[in-house]
């Protein structure tokens, strides 16, 4: 298979950055669409140019390191996959292929398609935690967690933090990504004593960062590759509600 | 009092505020709905109807529109916040966008809710403040030695200008995709989202739309019908 590809190419964070045209060779249809950017990055340094930069790790689905707007899709054209779970199959023999960085002001781009994804940690860093005495690992099943809640809970923690929702978002809301962190602990009793703080913080944080605001588009669902649901959405906005207006618990200053 | 203004500055908190201002015009639109079925049974009983909110039970009313105004107010001044908002949250658009189109209703609030409230600004100019056909005065009709506003004559004779009640027709469908979206939108803003009820959440928000919307549109129809095209 042979493509086109027009590429977003970008020097630094400061560059103002434009599309650049590639020919892809040879493709094999099995290739993953990163192993496809190898094989072009390497008839780049063969030729002394530089590289793509794209991030990756894992390879298999669950780091949510590969970021990529492929065609104007989050993570390209198949749902409930990451980039690197994306096979060249996918797409048709002389496609033109447009692959951009996720653009939001909150994830500032650092060279070509790799952003700064720093906002969703401190996000994390304000709330998205248990705070736990440390000792001996406790026997299994001495806190009894119903399975509907642990499937649920299960479910949102299956975030693996690409940015994805903030991306297709046109608004570039970072709701899903916080509210699959604050139902994941509020589905569970380890979860319980913070959650009113939890919530306040992170959304707090998450406002700061200078992501935008939902508006229930839900593009973010059908975007995310762990397909995680917008139902956590409304559990945050419960959380968060309550937390604010119900619990004594103030919010950080 | 920190706490109170930080989840009014929030991003949640806001949509919160946006969902519940209008689930206030969601009851008044209803209201409005039933009483315009008034006019179905006549002159006299329709302008009763009127004389008996304006003068009558004005100690309700006026309350009422003092919620309705200030709902509205905070409902536009929130989402032109929240918008301008959104917009520096991605100040570079993506050369390729595609979106799942699941919700379309959902991409066309600023512009509808934009024309809504020219709509809303017309309408009471014209049927809460002075007479219909633009400018002039209201009518007066006298029943048992009382006299009071001919809403009726006022309303029938803007209606009768063909150009006068397609314009509301077009208005009743830009209003149906508000409220088709907005229903179901401020359930979930407000928390609400349950698996076993949201499709009816769904459903009701387009049975609700498609209620107000059909309903004031017939009578907008029937209106114009009445005299025929001629004023």
């Amino acid at each position: 298979m042979n493509f086109t590809l027009r590429v977003w190419r970008q020097k630094d964070a400061n560059d103002k950055g434009a599309f650049q045209k590639y020919s892809a060779h040879n493709v094999l249809s099995d290739m993953s669409f990163l192993e496809m950017l190898d094989e072009v990055n390497n008839e780049l340094i063969a030729k002394n140019e530089e590289p793509i930069a794209f991030e990756s790790d894992c390879r298999e689905g669950i780091c949510g390191t590969c970021c990529q707007m492929i065609d104007g899709e989050a993570h390209g054209p198949e749902s409930g996959t990451t980039v690197c779970q994306l096979f060249m199959r996918s797409f048709k023999d002389g496609d033109t292929i447009v692959i951009e960085p996720w653009r939001a002001s909150a994830f500032p781009i650092l060279k070509d398609l790799v952003v700064d994804r720093s906002a969703f940690d401190s996000i994390i860093a304000a709330g998205g935690f248990i705070s736990a005495n440390v000792g001996g690992a406790k026997d299994a099943n001495t806190m009894l967690v119903p399975k509907p809640e642990s499937d649920t809970a299960m479910d949102a923690a299956q975030c693996i933090g690409c940015g994805a929702c903030v991306a297709a978002c046109p608004n570039a809301s970072a709701m899903l990504f916080v509210a699959a962190k604050v139902s994941h602990l509020a589905h569970l009793p380890q979860g319980q004593p913070e959650k009113a703080k939890r919530a306040l913080a992170m959304v707090s944080k998450m406002d700061e960062a200078g992501f935008g605001n939902c508006r229930n588009f839900y593009e973010c669902e059908a975007a995310c590759p762990k397909e995680i649901s917008v139902e956590h959405i409304a559990r945050l906005n419960r959380e968060y509600g309550a937390a604010a207006l119900l619990s004594k618990q103030n919010p950080p200053a | 009092m920190h706490a109170l203004k930080k989840y009014l500055s929030s991003s949640i908190g806001r949509k919160q505020l946006m969902g519940f201002t209008g689930m206030v015009w969601y009851g008044f639109l209803l209201a409005h709905l039933v009483g315009n079925l008034g006019m179905l049974a006549g002159a006299e009983r329709f302008n009763q109807y009127g004389h008996l909110l304006l003068h009558t039970i004005a100690e309700l009313i006026i309350p009422t529109e003092v919620i309705l105004v200030v709902s509205i107010l905070a409902h536009v001044y929130l989402a032109i916040t929240l918008s301008l908002e959104n917009k520096r949250a991605r100040p570079v658009a993506y050369e390729v966008k595609k979106s799942s189109s699941k919700n379309k209703n959902s991409y066309l609030m600023m512009m509808t809710g934009t024309a809504i409230l020219v709509f809303i600004i017309i309408h009471i100019a014209n049927f809460r403040f002075a007479g219909a056909g633009l400018g002039n005065v209201m009518p007066t009709v006298t029943y048992a030695g009382v006299e009071m506003k001919d809403l009726y004559s006022n309303m029938m004779r803007a209606f009768s200008q063909w150009w006068y009640m397609a314009g509301y027709l077009v208005v009743f469908t830009l209003i149906f995709s508000h409220l088709a979206h907005g229903f179901q939108s401020s359930f979930q803003s407000l928390g609400f989202n349950h698996p076993k009820y949201t499709p009816l959440v769904k459903a009701a928000g387009f049975a609700y739309a498609a209620l107000i919307c059909g309903g004031f549109a017939s009578l907008a129809v029937w209106a114009f019908l009445q005299h025929g095209g001629t004023p």
